[in-house]
């Protein structure tokens, strides 16, 4: 069984705490965030680049519950 | 194919670990409009959940859509609307349609039952960090 390498295994080291109950843009190759936002309509007019990842962070202080 | 749970930044598990989620990167389409996110896959959703965000962002007209009523933990129920689009997930090379329930929150790609799990089989490894998805063969 193969493995993904587009899986980001660890999101830690990109994300800050600035990040925080916004939208980010992720590289593609999840190096680095390209921009926030509040809103994912701003962040999407913000950025050009097609292939990144938009997600949105949660705070980390918070039991997450869907 | 086998995935990698993610590490959340600075979240912590009760007993202090850092807290690990089944993410995953799935680029959702509709029309022409075609933008790619993290989903968390989601046993306890009845379906495929995501942001409202996401539909105005994809042009879908939310106006001409069927509504639905939405109940999270909190168990209020919420108003939703539903439209199919096109899901592909990162290293599967077939596209599906789905239908998705659109509430406005900003809560995360969840991708629950009706619309995921009946497209894949999932094979969760927590002990491994691990989660495994494979196609399920149509009949």
């Amino acid at each position: 069984m193969s493995e993904s390498q587009r899986t980001p295994a660890d999101l830690s080291g990109i994300l800050e705490s600035s990040h925080e109950n916004k939208w980010v843009a992720i590289a593609p190759d999840y190096s680095r965030v390209i921009a926030a936002a509040d809103s994912l309509r701003d962040l999407v007019l913000s950025v050009t680049d097609k292939d990144v990842v938009f997600h949105r962070v949660l705070p980390r202080d918070v039991i997450f519950a869907p | 194919m086998k995935y990698k749970y993610t590490t959340v930044s600075g979240a912590r598990n009760t007993d202090g670990r850092s807290t690990k989620r089944p993410v995953i990167e799935v680029e959702v389409s509709y029309g022409s409009q075609s933008r790619k996110f993290l989903g968390l896959i989601d046993s306890g959703a009845d379906q495929v959940i995501m942001p409202a965000a996401i539909a105005d962002v994809l042009g879908i007209n939310r106006n001409t859509c069927p509504k639905r009523s939405t109940m999270g933990i909190d168990m209020q129920p919420m108003e939703s609307f539903t439209s199919e689009v096109t899901l592909r997930l990162a290293d599967q090379t077939d596209s599906f349609k789905a239908t998705v329930v659109f509430i406005d929150t900003d809560v995360p790609v969840l991708l629950g039952r009706e619309g995921f799990f009946d497209h894949y089989r999932i094979k969760f490894e927590q002990d491994h960090d691990t989660f495994e998805i494979t196609p399920v063969k149509k009949k």
